[in-house]
């Protein structure tokens, strides 16, 4: 053993093999999981301590206080499968506030103060000691930090039947541990106990009456028996109760933690691929170097051999040198990623509206970098089997077998551009010894083609599929969609182009599961098919990808919607995808809604076609329906602005991440992959030299050979990114509802990770040859 | 009167060994001459191989001046030095040291392909009438591996001379070959010269020695002897044996 150490150690000394370069690849493996490992684990721990803290139940309704009947409750308090009940209140403000007196578009819910709330401090790096609250204060979640207007300080005024009466003083942000998360539509605000009993008898209005600003909406939480898991209590309760299809919604404990790891868990996803690929990488590169090593050294394994050393012992020789790198590699991606935590933890805070602490998990990563050593050792000992080939008289003949060339292939060597022709032929005669770097390019540009898809089709602007307009309409709780044909006309009358466009939706049953049912007054469908067509007449429904499969469903079935006691039947027409309710959507039509019996409108545009008549349309509207909408000019919604930006800058840093390792990745093969060629070709470098090459030109040749493999095999990788890219991204983007990544092809995605590889390739073997300068031709010498 | 082609003045080379110095050439001065056959033959470790690359430029000189067409090569930068391998000078390795996977042909145009001054087609027509000289013309297109030690050691010279150079340097051509092969690489050589061709060949055999027209002994880097001969015939060449190997004799080789 003493014997081995020492032989391990000679090498490492003597810079044999690619030991360097292994540690560098490993550094950067490690890095790459243990930073989204450890944050995602942070992530889960401390939502699972607040959802602990916060009692979150095993099912979360939210329903109008008017709308639930004693029996319903009754119905559910009594369901064999239900543990407990708990009932708590809050109010839904109906029209948008006003921020220091400035229009908003949010909506907000008002809860009263429980204990245990935390405050975020003025920086959101901790809490605030205090978290108490004086009547006329309020605390917004943390995600309204994003909308304009709702800073510490800010004079908060909402509507009520008496008008703008209520105002209160935001106090801070606090941390909303249930629908904090941005990818949650609702703003949860909390007053103290005195305001909210307060408001709640003097000014909450009937959900039955046509003047409403304050509604009373009681969470129902739900805990079951723990004989039924999650979804099939929610299943229960919508079979058995009227409670589900009457709710506002109705979440599972489940559904509520995807809300807030969605993105952590997109990013493992992505990791995931990403460190597999690096993997392959990592083994491609250590077979390569082993094989090239054993070949070049073949003489000084023979004399091993010859001086009794068996070739199990010269594979552990390999197999110690390369785990030491491998694992100096582990410790030190570790390490880096310390820092990498902190920022990627800072921007998980933003999306998820909860404070985790940052740190590595350091046994799950120790015991990630552990199982990829042993996989590499298994590599490494099947990558020696060759070692067993090698007879002691390698060291009697020198290993100088002849060498012959397939020059099949071969192109003829002309003038110019010289360099050109011999990189060509250097490649074409050892070919087999760069078709590991030509698969690591492959896999590359396959995996930098799939992020820039990834990110041009995460781009806000498509992934918040919604209808839009230059005119919008706000607080139209009393314009309902059987005004819209009448609205419509009226528009068209000042504007003959024109076009009324609403939204209108609702969780309702669809075939006993609770689904988000939209409708859209639209001259487009607003959802495109990926099979079949979308809804056109009123008992026609179209189901995302993931409600058929939950349901079974397929085009051409029908299901049963269900919307407070009302049930119809619709035919399946379509599939579609959107990454609203994390895809669990149907669409039908507005008269399909009606007759539902739901015909509220969410929100309206108008689409004008003449500029000029904008302003006539938007008088005739707020004069035509006075008291029942308000129409005005478009402005994008600051919230959506600001996702769209956190979701950009969030796209945009983990590809440029990623696009950074991998050309790091790539840098440091072609380093170590220059440094085995050199050693090999040292004696053609010196016969070069000695007949006239310049040390530039035959750098030129070196640099422009494995620009050349670059090229080969960001080809292929173009090739294989096209075909294959969409696939593997579908499987990535489906915990977000996206059942079909597509996104428009454009030239530049492929060309780009092309060129920059090809760059890439060309500028690191141009210094790597550096070297070439230190050949002598008086080593050609024999003396 | 021969011209000088090549002029060392003070010649020394020596190279760093356990962290002391060791002194190959102590001053070296010699003049070699357009057109010679010129031979340098010493003992093992004499310094004549040190020498024939610091002449050449494929080593440089630790001092003293190496003067070429009046330039000194010995101050020369690596691009200028580059330019005179593929330019002016040829030369010729005991190893043969061909491109492996460079066809015979290819082998004698690609350094030939450097030069500026001719076209491709001069090249390989001249690399075509080479082989046929070298009588490797058949096997053109075999790579080194396909062929015998004097089939790459005559495809190494052929490419020592694809761009007609001023000096052709041959570092023991035979020293790897068997006797056919060796007569065959000689009788080459004999030829390149009887048309004009200047080399400087280092060597130990004395029937190689035979083709010169002069002879150079080394001795601890300095030349200690020297031997005119008169051009190379074959019905001679006994008698011209004879001759050297009492030189040799009397240089204590």
């Amino acid at each position: 053993m003493r014997s081995i150490l020492k032989l391990t150690l000679a090498n490492i000394r003597n810079g044999k093999g690619a030991f360097k370069s292994m540690i560098l690849l490993m550094m950067l493996l490690t890095f790459s999981f243990s930073g989204t490992v450890s944050n995602d684990d942070r992530l889960r721990e401390v939502r699972t301590e607040r959802f602990a803290e916060a009692s979150v139940p095993d099912l979360l309704v939210w329903i109008y206080d008017d709308l639930l009947t004693a029996d319903m409750l009754h119905e559910v308090r009594e369901n064999p499968n239900v543990r407990s009940v708990e009932t708590k209140q809050s109010l839904l403000f109906v029209h948008a506030p006003l921020a220091d007196d400035k229009e908003t578009d949010v909506r907000l819910t008002l809860n009263a103060l429980e204990s245990g709330i935390r405050v975020f401090d003025d920086d959101f790096r901790d809490y605030a000691a205090d978290n108490t609250l004086a009547d006329g204060e309020i605390y917004l979640p943390s995600k309204m930090r994003l909308n304009d207007g709702f800073a510490k300080g800010a004079k908060i005024t909402l509507q009520t039947n008496k008008g703008y009466d209520e105002s209160f003083t935001v106090k801070g942000f606090y941390e909303d541990v249930i629908s904090g998360s941005v990818t949650f539509s609702g703003y949860n605000c909390i007053i103290t106990q005195h305001d909210f009993e307060r408001i709640a008898a003097e000014k909450t209005d009937s959900f039955f009456g046509n003047d409403r600003n304050v509604l009373s909406v009681m969470r129902l939480y739900i805990d079951g028996t723990g004989a039924l898991s999650q979804a099939e209590l929610r299943r229960e309760l919508s079979q058995n109760t009227a409670l589900i299809s009457t709710a506002n919604s109705a979440f599972t404990r489940e559904m509520l933690s995807n809300s807030i790891e969605m993105f952590s868990q997109i990013g493992i996803r992505i990791i995931v691929i990403f460190v597999a690929l690096l993997l392959t990488v990592v083994l491609i590169m250590m077979f390569n170097s082993i094989r090239s090593s054993i070949e070049m050294d073949q003489a000084e394994l023979g004399i091993l051999k010859s001086q009794g050393f068996t070739a199990g012992q010269i594979s552990l020789v390999y197999i110690l040198q390369y785990t030491l790198a491998l694992f100096i590699g582990a410790v030190l991606g570790i390490a880096v990623s310390v820092p990498a935590c902190r920022y990627l933890i800072s921007m998980w805070k933003i999306l998820t509206g909860i404070r985790s602490e940052t740190g590595v998990s350091f046994l799950k990563c120790t015991a990630m970098s552990i199982g990829i050593i042993l996989i590499c050792a298994l590599f490494i000992f099947a990558a020696t089997t060759k070692i067993r080939r090698i007879s002691p008289v390698c060291a009697i003949s020198g290993a100088k077998g002849e060498v012959y060339f397939d020059s099949r292939l071969n192109v003829r060597i002309r003038k110019k551009p010289l360099a050109f022709f011999l990189a060509i032929r250097q490649l074409n005669s050892r070919r087999k010894s760069y078709l590991g770097t030509a698969f690591i390019v492959i896999l590359l540009t396959f995996f930098i083609i799939s992020i820039r898809i990834l990110t041009k089709g995460l781009d806000g602007d498509q992934l918040f599929t919604d209808i839009t307009g230059e005119i919008s309409m706000s607080d139209t709780s009393g314009f309902r969609l059987t005004d819209a044909e009448e609205a419509d006309a009226a528009i068209r009358q000042i504007d003959s182009g024109a076009d009324l466009l609403t939204e209108s939706y609702h969780r309702m049953l669809v075939d006993g599961e609770l689904f988000a049912v939209h409708a859209y007054r639209s001259p487009e469908d607003v959802f495109k098919p990926l099979k079949g067509r979308a809804p056109r007449y009123d008992n026609e429904i179209m189901l995302t990808e993931g409600v058929s499969e939950e349901l079974g469903k397929q085009i051409g079935d029908s299901v049963t919607v269900s919307y407070q006691g009302q049930e119809q039947e619709f035919i399946v027409t379509g599939n579609f995808q959107c990454i609203w309710d994390y895809g669990l959507v149907t669409v039908v039509t507005p008269d399909g809604m009606q007759r539902l019996g739901n015909s509220e409108i969410e929100g309206a545009f108008v689409k004008v076609s003449d500029p000029a008549k904008q302003q006539q349309i938007i008088d005739m509207l707020n004069e035509k329906y006075a008291g029942r909408l308000k129409a005005e000019a478009f402005k994008e919604s600051g919230y959506i602005t600001n996702i769209k930006t956190i979701t950009n800058v969030l796209m945009n840093s983990i590809s440029y991440a990623i696009y950074a390792v991998l050309l790091t990745f790539a840098a440091v093969i072609v380093a170590a992959v220059c440094k085995r060629t050199f050693i090999r070709e040292r004696t053609d470098i010196g016969i070069f030299k000695a007949t006239g090459f310049t040390v530039g030109g035959l750098r030129l040749q070196f640099a422009l050979r494995f620009a050349l493999i670059a090229l080969i095999g960001s080809a292929a990788g173009c090739a294989a990114g096209m075909l294959w890219s969409r696939k593997m991204l579908t499987g990535i983007m489906r915990v977000a509802g996206l059942t079909d990544f597509t996104t428009d092809y454009t030239s530049a995605m492929f060309i780009l990770p092309s060129v920059m590889l090809c760059l890439c390739f060309f500028v690191t073997a141009w210094f790597a040859s550096r070297r070439i300068a230190q050949v002598n031709v008086r080593e050609l010498v024999t003396e | 009167m021969k011209n000088v082609i090549i002029s060392a003045r003070g010649v020394c080379k020596s190279f760093a060994h356990n962290g002391g110095q060791v002194h190959i050439l102590t001053g070296l001065d010699l003049d070699i001459y357009e057109g010679d056959f010129t031979v340098i033959m010493g003992a093992s470790g004499s310094g004549k191989s040190t020498m024939l690359y610091a002449l050449s430029g494929m080593d440089r000189a630790t001092g003293g001046q190496v003067l070429f067409q009046g330039e000194d090569i010995v101050k020369m930068r690596e691009k200028k030095l580059a330019a005179l391998r593929r330019g002016k000078f040829g030369f010729i390795f005991q190893q043969m040291h061909l491109v492996s996977n460079l066809s015979l042909f290819e082998n004698i145009t690609v350094p030939g392909y450097l030069n500026q001054t001719r076209s491709a087609a001069e090249i390989d027509r001249r690399a075509e009438q080479l082989m046929e000289q070298m009588d490797i013309a058949k096997i053109r297109t075999h790579l080194p591996a396909q062929c015998s030690g004097g089939e790459q050691q005559r495809c190494a010279i052929a490419r020592a001379v694809i761009h007609s150079p001023d000096m052709l340097f041959a570092d023991e051509p035979t020293g790897a070959l068997n006797r056919k092969n060796t007569t065959e690489v000689l009788n080459l050589l004999t030829a390149l010269n009887r048309d004009g061709q200047s080399i400087l060949m280092v060597t130990h055999d004395a029937r190689a020695a035979c083709r010169a027209s002069r002879l150079i002994y080394i001795e601890d880097g300095k030349v200690v002897g020297e031997l005119e001969l008169p051009p190379y015939t074959e019905a001679e060449e006994k008698s011209r044996e004879t001759q050297i190997n009492a030189w040799l004799a009397a240089m204590e080789w």
